[in-house]
């Protein structure tokens, strides 16, 4: 048997294909349309410690071989998220990664306070692209030292596998990822959406509500590959990538920069089956060239 | 309502292209056999429609159910040429292979004891309302449709709309055809003759004329419903891309619903149509 199960901290996942925050609902609107089975982690919509109505719409517009989005994080608000979204969650053969979110540092470490005794839940992902209304609304993962201090209050209020979740939009994502590693983060997972902007040229708006958005999709899997790597390279826990992967072709590019595992975003949305189908594909692979997972995971050959 | 088992749910299938053809300026009745989709379908659904080989379009494209046949496995969609989806959707060749996820979206419902069913149109949000005529043909209520496009080489189908109806009222912006005006001169006209009967009402087309509707049916204090096309990147409530204000929202953390998935169809009076 070829091996292609991970681990990150406590926790083992039969696969490493996950499905990415935001682009997967709460599972229950996939019901139907994938093979839940083959999915390594579904990770949550983002909930927060108070429900949230999202942006005004236009919140998506199309671009060239990606999107631009500016959702705005609606959510049920996690006591809501807890008895109405849990219980399907709780179903699934998948592991369950809860999203997390707040405006401030307090915010993160009451959502996982919350949830930490949910049965059915894995682990965590902690959203820091979010606004940090304390900081002028730059998100939490741009200042490395407010990020290292909100993981690590997080860190105290659970055992189980924390990944930290950074945004591209820095300076050096690197730096970011040294400093959550620091605060206690069993993982990195990166990127989330670049900053954004398209026009509409007959009205002179823009084409979001909120001016600006976030890019994701095919186009910025070229940047989030250098990301990866760059991460890879910098820190000693796990990386977890996201950007732009369609096929077992983008998240075998990932892997071979030094990713542990992978989420399928945007692609979820044309095709709904394509984290399944990149399961599928890599066990086909592994057999094929006869490899463990591991012979794959930073086996990137730089000359010179 | 519990939704009924033996009918299979959303799913996504390969569907072969049986027939596509002109049938106005820029208009293309596309018919694809799906029995699934057809078996599931129900008026006021969409489909969502893979752009064949067109590596920079990312989004499949929605469409209006617009006719389906039961025995030979096939449904239809009438589609405008607008963009770059729908030119790649208009090159299609016969027996080529599109890939359909459906059917999605909630149905077109008519309160009991409706005695005429009034349809406003404009544009290709005549769409949907053919397989709601289809499948309501032995329904005895009076249907009236009001039809108007920018001229008349952009009239669909009008003799099988005219056959499942009982009066169809034609406008044009410059008077090719019909009356010159808009649908809502028209509509307003047929509102202000007194009636007896239930009156029940149905749109779907381009903004403005779903907000003129809506005003009218305020005005004249008539229910019905008002399907929508928001721009939508999944179709099946993932992204919650979509939103469609509420007037009276059930909580104040929940202002919107999903076009994709609440609607597209909602209640004349539920939702705030702005730009
Ligand atoms: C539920 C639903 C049902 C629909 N039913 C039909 C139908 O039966 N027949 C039909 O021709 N069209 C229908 N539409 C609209 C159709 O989806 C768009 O025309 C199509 O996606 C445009 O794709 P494109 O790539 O050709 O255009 P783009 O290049 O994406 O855009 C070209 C132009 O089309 C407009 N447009 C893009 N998306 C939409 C949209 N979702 N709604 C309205 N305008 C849009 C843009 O503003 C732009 O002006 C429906 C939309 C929805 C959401
Ligand atoms: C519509 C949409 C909604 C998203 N919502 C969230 C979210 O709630 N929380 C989060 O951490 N990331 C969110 N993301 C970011 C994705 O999880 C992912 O990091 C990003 O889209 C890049 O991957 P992709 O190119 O495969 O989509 C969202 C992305 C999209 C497109
Ligand atoms: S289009 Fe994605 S939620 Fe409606």
């Amino acid at each position: 048997m070829n091996e292609i199960a991970i681990r990150i901290g406590s926790v083992e996942f039969a696969n490493p294909i996950m499905v990415a925050s935001g682009t997967f609902g709460y599972a229950e609107e996939f019901d139907g349309l994938v093979d839940f089975r083959e999915i390594g982690a579904v990770v949550t919509k983002t909930v927060t410690l108070e429900p949230r109505p999202g942006n005004a719409p236009p919140r998506i517009y199309e671009t060239a071989a990606g999107m631009l989005n500016s959702i705005g994080l609606p959510n049920v608000g996690v006591k809501d998220f807890i008895d109405q979204k849990m219980p399907f969650l709780r179903t699934l053969q998948s592991r369950i990664v809860v999203n997390v979110a707040g405006v401030t540092a307090k915010d993160y470490v009451a959502v996982v306070a919350c949830l930490d005794s949910v049965p059915g839940i894995d682990a965590f992902e902690l959203n820091y692209s979010c606004p940090n209304v304390k900081q002028g609304g730059m998100s939490f993962s741009s200042n490395a030292q407010i990020a290292e201090a909100v993981t690590a209050s997080v860190r105290k209020e659970t055992k189980k596998p924390l990944i930290a979740k950074l945004t591209p939009n820095v300076t050096s994502i690197s730096d970011i990822g040294r400093a959550v590693e620091q605060g206690g983060a069993d993982a990195l997972s990166a990127i989330n959406t670049l900053v954004g902007m398209a026009v509409d040229v007959r009205t002179r708006k823009p084409r979001l509500s909120t001016i600006t958005g976030g890019l994701s999709g095919p186009a910025i899997k070229p940047i989030a590959l250098a990301k990866v790597y760059e991460l890879c390279k910098s820190v000693s826990i796990p990386v977890v990538a996201i950007g732009g992967i369609m096929n077992l072709h983008d998240a075998l590019e990932f892997f071979m920069v030094g990713a542990i595992a992978v989420q399928v975003g945007t692609a979820n949305f044309m095709n709904p089956g394509c984290a399944a189908e990149i399961t599928r594909d890599l066990r086909c692979y592994c057999q094929q060239q006869d490899l463990n997972l591991s012979d794959l995971i930073g086996s990137l050959e730089v000359d010179g | 309502m519990s939704p009924d088992p033996s009918i299979p749910c959303k799913h996504t299938v390969d569907c072969r292209v049986e027939s596509i053809a002109c049938v106005a300026v820029e208009t293309f009745l596309l018919t694809l056999r799906a029995p699934s989709i057809v078996k599931a379908a129900r008026p006021g659904q969409f489909v969502n429609l893979s752009v064949p080989r067109c590596g920079e379009i990312l989004w499949r494209r929605p469409f209006s159910i617009h006719q389906v046949d039961n025995e030979s496995g096939t449904f239809s969609v009438l589609f405008n040429v607008v963009g770059r989806g729908s030119q790649a959707l208009n090159r299609v060749q016969l027996g080529d292979s599109l890939n359909c996820l459906g059917p999605l979206g909630n149905r077109f419902q008519i309160p009991p004891g409706t005695d005429e069913l009034i349809i406003v149109a404009g544009g290709l949000g005549i769409a949907p309302f053919y397989f709601l005529l289809q499948d309501w043909a032995q329904e005895p209520f009076q249907k009236i449709i009001f039809y108007g496009v920018a001229s008349n080489d952009r009239f669909c189908r009008l003799d099988d709309f005219s056959r499942l109806c009982s009066s169809l009222h034609l406008t044009t912006d410059d008077g090719s055809q019909g009356e010159k005006g808009t649908v809502i001169d028209s509509l307003r006209r047929h509102l202000c003759i007194k009636s007896e009967r239930n009156r029940f009402l149905l749109t779907c087309g381009p903004t403005s004329m779903l907000r003129a509707v809506q005003r009218l049916g305020a005005e004249f204090q008539l229910s019905g419903a008002v399907s929508v096309e928001n721009r939508m990147a999944c179709g099946f409530g993932a992204c919650m891309g979509c939103p469609v204000k509420l007037k009276n929202p059930g909580a104040p953390h929940k202002p919107y619903a999903l076009a994709c998935k609440d609607g597209p169809v909602f209640s004349l009076t539920e939702i705030v149509i702005d730009e």
